[in-house]
């Protein structure tokens, strides 16, 4: 009886994990082998023609690149603030855990929330109307958390003596930063900023109100009313369409770039994840 | 500087707060209450409940949690109770892998798979399309079913090893012990995953957006019938993410039940999160995943 | 070079009934040898003392004998191990019934985050059904066994966290006897503890001999002396596996002064030589 349930336990389990891994590899399995049959040369270097059934994507390529640039750019000095105020600054526990809350609530905001709040700050108040910069600010905004979290779970693991040498050799707070905490942890701010910008490259909905249209831009050269295209929001304007059979092929086109990218990026954080859990668990 | 940029990312968070607020003021004050419970969102007639678009995200999300939570604690079992060392690595590299994909990549396969799937299968009801609150709910469940699972894999090991070895010592089965040692110790980290989940699938907006049919005022006649399930609804989210809101910025009562349902959004988000936060408060080290 | 001497000396108790021997017993890990070929038996109602070093592979041994070896991944185990004859490594033992009947206490006391009833009972409710009411029957029978009944009659339901680590590895002790097992693995249980505490767990072991079966991990000679009845001396030379250095009476094995690996071991433990010469 007991070795009945046992067996069933198992083989439940097992059929639970081999569908999860079943529908990963569908998901990733469809769009390869969709979207591998667009992928060309000029795919990737030709801009947007006909409404997405001809040419290519060079543009929403550049675009999705200059807000996670533009991301990038903002999230660092915040994020580096907020970790090491958490690590270094606060000294009491109390003040750290209310931290800890706000970077959670930060983390859980929904994005379409980022993006009706761009829409109201950036693009009305501000009057910009579309711009690249309301959509790196949003994006860099929303990825905070996750950079900022990753940056001080590396401080917190720092070895105890170097920063009691450091304090030794009587440096101030700040001191000590720059020359011991900052250098010795600047690969979970690397770490933190891979994922958050895996996560940021995929987001629509922080950006289709406030940075990007669908056909008609390339580099912006100011700030107001310049949008860019970008890849995920291509891919869903195309999707709703009951689009034409040739736009299809540039979709699934589209969303293997996305995908790659994606992947691309989460994948040169990955060693260090899995290091973090290996590590908690002894 | 460091105090500075919290300060910064603190007041953005509050202006968040605030101006959603502030902007939705008109429509409390016209309606107090009555925004939350109106059955009916007629924007032509100034007419604006909530109703629907709650009732629709609170099925879509609860159905897809109900989904994934089974299949994703029962896979996390099964990686950290009985899958061997070797393997557990490369599992858990594509599961956080694939954590990542963009929830825009699942609305097209929602659109070109999912909607069509639920349209055959369930033919016998006689569906009017395969945009359903049924069709958001799978899809989401499928969307974070590797976040479940490999958050609940993190909850599962948190319980020392030796307190496996010995449960087994005592000649517990591997089912019992992983329910009577794992699952009874990490439930904690368990509901706090499910709880972060819970937010995302709330809060998700692109992928439920293309697949849920997007009708308005779509209510049962009884709160019991599982009919809407296979009809389109409306999600606050899908209604934030359609361009209604462009129609409504000129016009303050009509923006201000927009910025409402923002409004209404995120308390309940915050609120999910400080609940999961407390429930994890004791053991800090260990969230780190939590965030991810 | 020795063994095959110590093995012929070593066995008068042949005769008595084996219940749990090992056969060319070999573990690896990888290309490493952890244990190469050992052959012992345990007889019912003995102490049985594995003695040696630390990392000779004397744990190692002990869990062989209860398949707790599964657990550990990695490792290959070669050979061997029959309970009343019968193979613990055959598709036909159940594995969870043959850790009931041979019990194990580890070196760290292992208590669940749950009450000192719960602890108790831990196992042997999923072993058999118990009502409610013979709960506490169970529980008492099992704590008076392990000598700490008295000391928390009056506060069963505490979580058993709250007990000193010696109460806690007579808890342990307690959980296991619960199961009323024919054979008790106890690998160094005193390693953690305080002198009293050993002290109780020593008095223990001599009570619980009477009754049952026991296999004793430890790298006290005087705590083996006291206790055991026989002992296996483990070795293990730089790179090879353990292997039973000779075995048999506990003072037989204790006075041999032949044995270059043993004296070291037994002058190190006294503090007349210094160890690794």
């Amino acid at each position: 009886m007991r070795r009945c349930i046992d067996r069933l336990f198992v083989l439940a389990t097992a059929a639970c994990l081999l569908f999860a891994l079943g529908v990963i590899s569908f998901i990733v399995g469809v769009i390869v082998w969709r979207g591998f049959g667009a992928l060309s040369w000029q795919f990737l270097t030709d801009q947007i023609r006909s409404a997405g059934a001809a040419g290519g994507i060079f543009y929403n390529i550049v675009g999705t690149l200059i807000l996670l640039a533009t991301a990038l750019i903002v999230c660092v000095p915040l994020a580096t603030g907020l970790a090491l105020m958490h690590g270094v600054y606060l000294k009491k526990q109390r003040s750290r855990e209310r931290l800890w809350l706000f970077l959670s609530v930060l983390n859980g905001v929904p994005s379409i929330l980022f993006g009706l709040f761009g829409l109201m700050v950036f693009v009305k108040f501000f009057a910009w109307g579309k711009s690249w910069l309301a959509g790196g600010v949003l994006l860099g905004l929303m990825i905070l958390p996750t950079v900022a979290v990753a940056l001080l779970e590396r401080i917190k693991t720092l070895p105890r003596p170097y920063i009691e040498a450091a304090a030794g050799l009587g440096l101030s707070d700040s001191q000590r930063v720059w020359s011991v905490v900052l250098p010795q942890s600047v690969g979970g701010l690397v770490t933190g900023l891979l994922l958050g910008l895996a996560r940021a490259a995929g987001e629509t909905a922080p950006i289709m109100f406030t940075a990007t249209i669908f056909a008609g831009a390339n580099i912006p050269t100011g700030i107001k009313e310049s949008p860019v295209l970008s890849l995920p929001y291509h891919i869903f304007v195309l999707a709703q369409d009951s689009f034409d059979p040739a736009a299809a092929e540039n979709l699934w086109g589209s969303a293997l770039v996305l995908l790659g990218l994606v992947l691309l990026l989460s994948l040169l954080a990955l060693p260090a994840r899995l290091n973090f859990h290996e590590e908690a668990e002894k | 500087m460091s105090f500075f940029f919290t300060a910064l990312a603190a007041f953005f968070l509050l202006l968040m707060l605030f101006l959603f607020v502030w902007q939705s003021l008109p429509v409390w004050r016209q309606s107090g209450l009555a925004y939350v419970t109106g059955e009916s969102w007629y924007f032509r007639q100034q007419e604006f409940g909530a109703l629907a678009m709650i009732y629709g995200t609170l099925v879509v999300s609860l159905l897809a949690l109900l989904l994934a939570a089974p299949v994703g604690i029962g896979a996390a079992l099964f990686t950290a109770e009985i899958l061997p060392r070797r393997w557990r690595l490369p599992v858990k590299a594509a599961v956080e892998l694939l954590a990542g994909v963009p929830s825009v990549v699942y609305g097209l396969l929602g659109i070109l798979f999912l909607r069509n799937w639920v349209y055959d299968g369930l033919q016998y009801l006689d569906l009017l399309s395969g945009d359903t609150l049924l069709t958001a709910g799978i899809l989401l469940a499928l969307m974070i079913l590797p976040t479940v699972m490999t958050l609940s894999d993190d909850a599962l090991r948190t319980v020392p090893a030796a307190q496996g070895r010995a449960a087994r010592g005592l000649g517990l089965t591997r089912a019992e012990t992983a329910i009577w040692v794992s699952l009874a110790q990490s439930w904690r980290g368990m509901v706090s995953a499910l709880l972060l989940a819970l937010g995302r699938v709330l809060g998700e907006t692109i992928a439920v957006f293309l697949v849920v049919g997007r009708r308005d005022n779509a209510l049962p006649e009884s709160w019991l019938s599982l009919r809407p399930l296979v009809e389109a609804g409306q999600t606050l989210t899908s209604k934030l993410g359609g361009s209604e809101i462009n129609i409504a910025y000129g016009d303050p009562l009509h923006w201000a039940a927009m910025v409402g349902l923002a409004l209404l959004l995120l308390i309940v988000v915050a609120g999910i999160t400080w609940l999961g936060n407390i429930l994890m408060r004791r053991k800090e080290g260990e969230s780190y995943a939590s965030l991810h | 070079m020795i063994e095959t001497k110590s093995k012929g000396q070593s066995d008068p108790s042949e005769t008595r009934t084996c219940i749990l021997e090992t056969r060319q017993l070999k573990v690896y890990a990888g290309k490493q040898v952890l244990l190469q070929g050992i052959d012992l038996g345990i007889s019912e109602g003995e102490v049985f003392g594995l003695i040696g070093p630390s990392g000779a592979g004397k744990s190692t041994l002990l869990r062989c004998l209860n398949r707790l070896i599964d657990l550990d991944q990695g490792l290959r185990v070669e050979g061997a191990v029959l309970f009343h004859g019968q193979s613990v490594r055959g598709r036909a033992m159940d594995v969870d019934e043959l850790r009931v009947r041979v019990g194990m206490l580890f070196q760290q006391p292992v208590v669940f985050p749950l009450s000192i009833l719960k602890n108790v009972i831990f196992g042997v409710r999923h072993q058999r059904k118990i009502a409610r009411r013979d709960r506490l029957l169970v529980a008492e029978k099992a704590l008076r066994e392990a000598a700490l009944w008295q000391e928390v009659k009056d506060r069963l339901q505490t979580p058993a966290l709250k007990l000193s680590v010696g109460q806690q590895q007579r808890l342990c002790l307690a959980r296991t006897l619960a199961m009323e097992p024919e054979i008790i693995l106890m690998d160094e249980p005193t390693s953690a503890l305080d002198p009293k505490s050993t002290q109780a767990i020593d008095d223990l072991i001599m009570e619980l001999k009477k009754k049952r079966t026991i296999v004793l991990v430890t790298h006290h000679l005087n705590q083996a002396r006291r206790l055991c009845d026989r002992v296996a001396f483990i070795s293990a030379k730089s790179g090879e596996g353990g292997r039973i250095a000779c075995m048999g009476e506990t003072e037989t094995v204790m006075s041999r002064t032949d044995l270059a690996e043993l004296s070291d071991f037994v002058g190190c433990e006294q503090g007349v030589t210094c160890c690794e010469s």
